[in-house]
């Protein structure tokens, strides 16, 4: 765990949420997704409006079968896929770290 | 099968769209059989199709999602929760169908919430059964049952 705030672009960002993701257990990284950002913003994780097509802005089956470790693959080293969706930020580390950061 | 002709005489009949990542790829020629093959490499969007199989020119999203965890858990669909089919439903929307709509396999009517065949939907299910989707999706559940 981490808390330190960092830096996107020109914005202040806020960690809102953080969960771990296990592609062994946990059904599709796209699903963790909506749902820890559907959290944070505190809307329902079925709602078109205020979540768009997650699609649209990443293709998190890429994400989840080739950047997140899982059993079937080990990962060496460290890393972090960081991009903005549904007006929050969200990073996704190779060791299943998900962060969702909100403005103030 | 997959051929790469273009031949105007298929134009859609009856294709009302409600989504506007569709509407070119409803009217373009047959998908080149990468993305076929590449629309095809989930689980989740093979279940999909088969699930559009059942002759039903559009079916609801809860509808699919019930079907595809259906299968995946190897229940009976009174089983899925609720739950479980909203999740399922999330990937669904958020991924499996925006993939298959870019592929022109089928499309999203976001004003009835309904997931409806195109003129490629066939031709897609072709390619899955000609390689023996149906056996190979009862071992995929299997195995991931095991997981």
């Amino acid at each position: 765990m981490r808390d330190e705030s960092p830096s996107f672009g020109s914005g202040e960002w806020q960690q809102a949420k953080q969960t771990n993701y296990d592609p062994d257990s946990d059904g599709e990284l796209a699903t963790t997704l909506v749902y820890a950002v559907a959290d944070v913003k505190g809307v329902d994780p079925l709602d078109r409006d205020q979540l768009p097509v997650l699609y649209d802005v990443v293709d998190a089956e890429f994400l989840e079968e080739t950047f997140v470790a899982s059993a079937e693959r080990a990962v060496a080293g460290e890393g972090a896929f960081c991009f903005q969706y549904a007006d929050v930020m969200v990073t996704v580390e190779r060791n299943g770290w998900i962060t969702v950061y909100d403005q103030e | 099968m997959v051929t790469h002709e273009s031949s105007n005489n298929n134009a859609p009949s009856e294709l009302s769209l409600g989504d506007a990542r569709s509407h070119e790829n409803a009217t373009q020629a047959p998908p080149e059989l990468d993305e076929v093959f590449a629309a095809l490499g989930h689980p989740r969007r093979r279940y999909l199709l088969h699930a559009l199989l059942d002759g039903r020119s559009e079916q609801t999203l809860d509808e699919l999602a019930t079907s595809i965890t259906a299968w995946e858990q190897d229940e009976p669909r009174e089983a899925v929760t609720a739950e479980e089919r909203d999740r399922c439903r999330v990937a669904l929307y958020h991924t499996h169908i925006p993939k298959l709509a870019d592929a022109g396999i089928l499309d999203y009517e976001s004003d009835d919430d309904v997931v409806v065949r195109t003129t490629n939907t066939e031709q897609a299910q072709a390619v899955l059964t000609g390689i023996g989707g149906e056996a190979d999706d009862a071992q995929e559940m299997h195995a991931r049952r095991t997981d």
